[in-house]
């Protein structure tokens, strides 16, 4: 009896402090991972000390008045952001309707090619637009002049419009992935309701599942309104022959500056930290006013409207997007992949294949970059998701135990401060703690992981995050009561309840390191080539068969890797 | 044996007579002893990593892992350069593409942690001498140096070595600008029909810098005021330049390096310069050696590799196609340097300013619009 | 095998199913040494008090379970009777106080023990019912077993057996989200017993159900007590519940007992006001207390009600008390009769049709008095009748008229 009742006293103290100890880990790492990094970006924009200190010594707010001749640039991040997320947005939204709600045929193919411009990334589709866009040699303006034998200007893509319209159609997948979710889990019953009181399906759509979608689409707005501020390759691209400059290319031509002018780059960056901060408070004030509770797993599945008459237009519209987003560009870089000069032809082409034997063969970075990204890839994906799901764990039980709620907001208002640091500002805050760290960092693989680890830590928070919320706890309880241990309950119950969920932010966190350039070109590299940076660096050097060919392999590359991470994470998950 | 050592003799030997050995079948001789020697025995002569001592042990080198080199040229450029070290040494390396100004930051920064940087710095004088003077340069002065003229070595020598001479022209294509359209003279650009259709190197780029600072005496004063009201555009490399002139976005590219216009000659495209008569803008590139480099005889091999007559005419001849500092190295497509005036900044102190930098950052920056 | 326990002899007597002889299916492994039942405390529950930062959700409860009995935890919500519910299982942490399972200490602060949930071989049907939506019936039901490391053939048996015995066995390989709500119920309920447990605690059983399942279900788990017999321990809001399910309530509120004894004890002799009105439905009414003719009353102004003292506190004359008369209590008469005691004219005022009853209001006394009758009886509004209350019906409340406002 008294071994018995010491071994469970002991079990309940191991017990507690396992628990603890898992807590104050999760703390530590959250505030090593973000905040140090945005903490020295704090401490290097107030620095009048050397520009070169890392840490700064010297404080003062002096460097404020230099954002003076910035605030042009940042108000053309504003405009840019603004323009891209709304029609990101709208037509992400659009697609997501069509796809969730309607009865369009070929969903599940529809749904991986709406897909693939987002791990195509911004640069493939920058590269790919210089050659489809330009307003006199553009593919597209030749062709159409050839087909009208009469000079036709139908797109100008160096141009401000042509800037926001590529920057949408990569940024459109991801409102498509938040919108279509939410509205594949609605609860059909709301919008019948409003059938039943006489609504007719248009004005259903307006009246009733427009408004439950608000957080959603909020959601892909602000993150679309966000990641475009720390828009860099297809401003760099098809913007430098404008005066439309963006912040992130100051920031870059600051960081470039002969004697670097950190602390000036590094208040660029808290600027555009604070705008986007106020915009993420607004909208969760936005969205806390108004509490939903219809997106959760008890709803009956949404009937699919018919389209009826509709349905060519529905496909004209999705399959428009799949045409300009994979269809268009593909085409383009092949062509230009194939040729023997920089000067992309169709009506005068001299086809090569030595482009793409230089990239495959000659070029030595293109396999290191292929096996880095997708190292960085399957890495932040993992890693990325079990350290959400800890923190979305340890929220939820703290939030349902009542107590330690304020420890666990405050654990998610960290989780989630990524959110608001646009990529390439990230990766300088980033790179400045490498270099001031004593550690061989700089210029590895590992730095880049870290990197992407706590940008990409919001979006999968939210997404494990809803699932945990979801898994009522009262199902890893019901094991525990049955005689299964914390750990068995955790490896029979939770594991399995969150593993959708999970599969689902693993490949969205894949996808997103697959076509982040912002931040990985601040970090990577020899050692560390990764796709779109290497592809970034070609671009000033390469040429544009090279870049094109080098382009069409990431692409391959990138379909070939959501395939099978499609297939073997199929039987979790409806991609 | 015996044949092994004589060649290793004969090849300590012939390196330190290097000063009076300057012809390139010399080189390439001792080059090729030097090979034999080191593939044959772990006991070459050549096996101290001081500073100034010229020796390289090879074998060593082959064992210090990946040589890193650092560069701001075109990437594929410096891929096939690098191909062409590792295949005649046995060394690997690899390059990265790094902005000067960066590489300068990082270099110090990383010192400072007392973490690697890179190993071979190519980057320009004005940057090599800052490092330099902040001795983290390592001096060595192989006798590949000696052909060199003084004007492109650094002082004491052995610290950087100029490795092309990147000169730049008025450059444009003659399918969509005659010969007699085209400007003649650099005061030429202003005139109103190439008004938004210029194109000039961004703010932070050593080849706008050079060309303000070595025309800022010859051109009247308010040529930086006019050239702003032709509302030029900033690019960050001649492979954009030349995309841009393709697309016919741009007509003139005002200071496009020739090795362009070699590479477009090569590709059998049309690409046409203009020199104007008071001097062309020039800039150096070279070469150093990172102080606390983990990789002392790679980095040395490949610095040896690269200046001598046989790595000047790869790099020149066959990969990028610029004049080379020596003058018996010249791409065939490339008028003779000698009938070309080329403008050279020589004041590194002057030249290398931070001061100069910084007041003519805050000026480019509104001529091309990017204030 | 199922048959044996679904409809086989029912183990009316006490004590434990597996001390049956007439039991034959329970394996050894799954038999619990019964040990007699009766009357010695089985589950203990001493000085319990939760904590949640300042708010004492459970403060300071105890009392004992007796082995086989079937006791209710019944207060509204926000009493501390599911925080109670969940600190017998180990899954809340009490601040301080004892808890103890069948002669085992399973939980102490001051000899600093606490066992965990899976050690305590308990089991607790959840509110939700807590079916896991990724495993099949069958799954759902075997996992207890399967962390007992039985063999695959005993499994499979004993699930079936369970199934049986809430008539879903033909629902084994049906996938847990396919479920109805009465459904998942019984697949809980199989799940909690497959291994049977020390003893099955139920938290709000019936409360997702719509009337006529919840009906049908209290019919059901009444069965299935009596043919396990096994201790139980409900949790609910629902007074109906708790008197059809057990036969020992406890009826707490804020965290504190008010009332503990047979059902039959707590709806006819509420002790507070609390209780009267929350079990059941009561017209309470203030008055002095005083004699009249010898035997005790309540003058309430307008009149005297006579009445009989029972329960603890001695009458007090000329003290103000509250009593309670619960609705079904007064009887509604057109004649006097015979009667002469607490007997008086009065008036329907309204009538609220509920099917099997009536809900009347009648002024009475100057006062508004609900009655409940069987709708057989018929009375319309405005219709002039006479009232009896029988005097002991009429019950002595033991707090103070002033504790109570409104």
């Amino acid at each position: 009896m008294t071994t018995a009742l010491s071994r469970t006293t002991k079990f309940a103290s191991r017990r507690l402090g396992t628990r603890l100890g898992g807590r104050l880990g999760l703390w530590l790492l959250l505030l090593l991972l973000v905040g140090s990094p945005l903490a020295l970006l704090l401490a290097m924009a107030f620095n009048t000390g050397d520009p070169l200190a890392i840490p700064p010594s010297h404080f003062g707010l002096s460097n404020i008045s230099e954002l003076g001749p910035s605030l042009g640039w940042i108000r053309n991040s504003l405009w840019l952001a603004l323009n891209v997320s709304v029609l990101a947005t709208l037509a992400g939204g659009l697609l997501a309707w069509i796809v969730a709600r309607t009865d369009v045929p070929g969903r599940s193919t529809l749904t991986l090619l709406i897909i693939l411009p987002y791990p195509m990334g911004s640069m493939v589709a920058a590269a790919a637009w210089a050659i489809l866009g330009a307003k006199q040699n553009g593919l597209m303006n030749v062709a159409l002049s050839e087909l009208f034998r009469h000079h036709v200007t139908l797109v100008n893509a160096y141009s401000v419009p042509g800037i926001v319209m590529v920057e949408a159609l990569v940024a459109t997948p991801v409102c498509f992935l938040l919108i279509e979710s939410a509205l594949r889990n609605m609860d059909s019953t709301l919008e019948e309701s409003a059938s039943v009181l006489g609504s007719g399906p248009i004005s259903t759509t307006a009246r009733i599942t427009l408004p439950l979608m608000l957080p959603s689409v909020l959601g892909a707005l602000l993150f679309t309104f966000i990641s475009s501020m720390s828009a860099f390759a297809v401003p760099s691209i098809l913007g430098h022959s404008l005066s439309f400059h963006v912040a992130t290319q100051q920031v870059y031509l600051l960081y470039n500056s002969f004697t670097p002018k950190y602390p000036q780059a590094a208040m660029i960056g808290v600027a555009l930290v604070l705008i986007s901060t106020v915009l993420v408070i607004l909208v969760n004030r936005v969205l806390r006013r108004r509490t939903y509770a219809v997106i959760g797993g008890k709803g009956r599945p949404g009937k699919r409207v018919k389209l009826g008459r509709w349905k060519p237009a529905a496909l004209l519209v999705v399959y428009g997007y799949i045409f300009l987003g994979v269809v268009l560009p593909l085409a383009a870089l092949i062509t230009a992949a194939l040729q023997a000069t920089n000067n992309t032809s169709i009506t005068h082409p001299r086809w090569t294949l030595h482009n793409f034997s230089y990239v495959l063969g000659t070029y030595p970075m293109t396999q290191k970059a292929i096996s880095n990204s997708l190292i960085l890839g399957v890495g932040t994906g993992v890693i990325g998701v079990l350290l959400a799901t800890a923190v979305a764990v340890s929220v939820d039980r703290g939030r349902r135990a009542g107590r330690r709620g304020r420890g666990g907001r405050v654990m998610e208002i960290l989780t989630m401060a990524p959110q608001a640091i646009p990529g390439l500002i990230f990766g300088l805050a980033m790179l400045w703690l490498i270099l001031s760290l004593p550690f061989h960092l700089y210029g590895s693989v590992w730095s880049i992981l870290i990197a992407f680890l706590v940008l990409f830590l919001p979006l999968a928070y939210r997404t494990v995050a809803g699932v945990v919320s979801q898994a009522d706890s009262s199902l890893t309880e019901a094991a525990r009561t049955l005689g299964a241990s914390r750990a068995t309950a955790t490896r029979t119950i939770a594991i399995p309840l969150l593993r959708s969920g999970m599969v689902a932010a693993a490949v969205l966190l894949f996808m997103l390191s697959m076509s982040e350039v912002g931040a990985a070109v601040m970090l990577s590299g020899p050692d560390s080539p990764v796709l779109g940076p290497t592809l970034f660096n070609f671009y000033d050097s390469g040429g544009i068969s090279l870049v094109s060919a080098l382009a069409v392999v990431q692409v391959a590359v990138v379909g070939v890797a959501i395939t099978i991470v499609r297939k073997v994470s199929g039987r979790w998950l409806n991609l | 044996m015996t044949e092994d050592m004589r060649s290793a003799m004969e090849n300590a030997i012939s390196r330190r007579n290097m000063l009076q050995a300057a012809g390139s079948i010399g080189l390439l001789a001792a080059s090729g002893t030097f090979l034999a020697a080191c593939g044959s025995s772990s006991k070459a002569p050549s096996s101290s990593t001081s500073a100034s001592n010229t020796a390289v042990d090879l074998n060593a080198a082959r064992n210090e892992g990946t040589l890193v080199v650092w560069h701001s040229d075109q990437e594929p450029d410096n891929v096939a350069l690098l191909a062409k070290f590792t295949a005649k040494t046995g060394i690997k390396a690899t390059e990265q593409k790094i902005s000067p100004a960066d590489g300068l930051a990082k270099i110090q920064l990383l010192e400072r942690t007392g973490t690697r940087s890179t190993d071979v710095f190519l980057a320009s004088p004005d940057v090599h001498h800052q490092l330099q003077q902040k001795d983290l340069l390592m001096q060595f002065a192989p006798s590949e140096l000696a052909p060199y003229e003084a004007r492109f070595k650094s002082d004491p020598v052995g610290y950087w070595c100029a490795y092309f001479v990147n000169v730049t022209a008025i450059t444009y294509k003659p399918d969509y600008v005659s010969a007699d359209q085209a400007p003649k003279r650099y005061e030429d650009m202003l005139d109103p029909q190439w008004k938004g259709l210029l194109e000039f190197a961004g703010p932070t780029s050593a080849t706008a810098f050079v060309f303000w600072y070595n025309l800022r005496n010859i051109l009247p004063q308010d040529f930086w005021d006019k050239l702003t009201l032709q509302r030029p555009t900033a690019y960050s490399s001649s492979t954009a330049m030349i995309q841009d002139l393709n697309n016919q976005n741009k007509k003139i590219a005002a200071q496009m390096s020739v090795f362009q216009v070699t590479k477009a000659i090569r590709n059998k495209q049309r690409l046409s310069f203009v020199s104007d008569p008071r001097g062309m803008s020039t800039s150096l590139s070279s070469a150093s050696i990172i102080k606390s480099t983990k990789r002392p005889n790679a980095a040395k091999a490949f610095v040896q590799y690269l200046l001598s007559e046989e790595g000047q005419d790869v790099w020149n001849n066959q990969i990028q196609g610029s004049y080379s500092p020596l003058p018996n190295i010249q791409p065939k497509e490339l008028p003779p340097v000698s009938g070309l005036k080329l403008l050279v900044p020589t004041d590194m102190a002057d030249y290398g300013s931070t001061a100069l930098r910084a007041q003519f950052e805050t000026m480019w920056s509104k001529v091309v619009g990017v204030a | 095998m199922a048959q044996s326990l679904t409809s086989g002899p029912p183990a009316v007597t006490a004590g434990h199913v597996a001390d049956q002889p007439g039991a034959p299916a329970r394996e050894p492994a799954l038999g619990r040494d019964g040990g007699g039942g009766g009357s010695e405390a089985y589950v203990k529950i001493r000085d319990l008090y939760v904590q949640y930062g300042d708010n004492t959700v459970v403060n300071g409860v105890s009392f004992d379970v007796h082995r086989g009995q079937h006791l209710s935890l019944l207060g509204p919500s926000g009493c501390g009777k599911t925080t109670l519910l969940r600190c017998i299982t180990g899954l809340e942490t009490p601040v301080s106080g004892e808890i103890e399972i069948d002669g085992k200490v399973v939980y102490s602060s001051s000899r600093r023990i606490n066992v965990p949930t899976e050690k305590r071989e308990l089991s607790l049907m959840f509110q939700s019912y807590a079916i896991w939506p990724h495993m099949t019936v069958f799954d759902n039901v075997a996992y207890g077993l399967r962390r007992r490391s039985l063999k695959r053939g005993e499994i499979a048996d004993r699930v079936q057996e369970v199934l049986a015995m809430v008539h879903m066995e033909q629902f084994a390989d049906v996938k847990a989200t396919q479920l109805s709500g009465g459904q998942q119920q019984r697949v809980a309920l199989a799940r909690s017993y497959a291994h049977p447990p020390k003893a099955l605690l139920l938290d709000e059983p019936l409360s997702n159900l719509d009337a006529r399942l919840r009906d049908q279900m209290l019919l059901d788990l009444r069965r299935f007590q009596r043919e396990t017999n096994v201790t139980t321990i409900y949790v609910t809001h629902d007074q109906g519940e708790a008197m059809g399910l057990s036969d020992r309530i406890i009826v707490m509120r804020d965290g504190l007992i008010v009332q503990d004894g047979p059902p039959t004890q707590i709806y006819h002799s509420p002790r507070t006001r609390f209780v009267a009105d929350f079990i059941g439905a009561a017209n309470i009414i203030e008055g002095t207390e005083c004699q009249v003719d010898e035997h005790p009353g309540l003058d309430i102004g307008a009149t005297i009600v006579r009445l009989q003292h029972r329960g603890e506190r001695q009458p007090e004359p000329g003290g103000r008390r509250l009593a309670a008369i619960r609705t079904i209590h007064p009887q509604l008469r057109r004649e006097r009769g015979e009667l002469t005691v607490n007997v008086w004219a009065a008036r329907i005022e309204r009538v609220t049709m509920f099917g099997d009853f009536v809900d009347l209001v009648v002024g009475w006394a100057g006062s508004p008095l609900r009655v409940k009758a069987l709708s057989t009886e018929q009375f319309i509004e405005g219709e002039e009748i006479y009232v009896h209350i029988p005097p002991d019906q009429v019950v002595l409340l033991d707090d103070a008229p002033t504790e109570e406002p409104t």
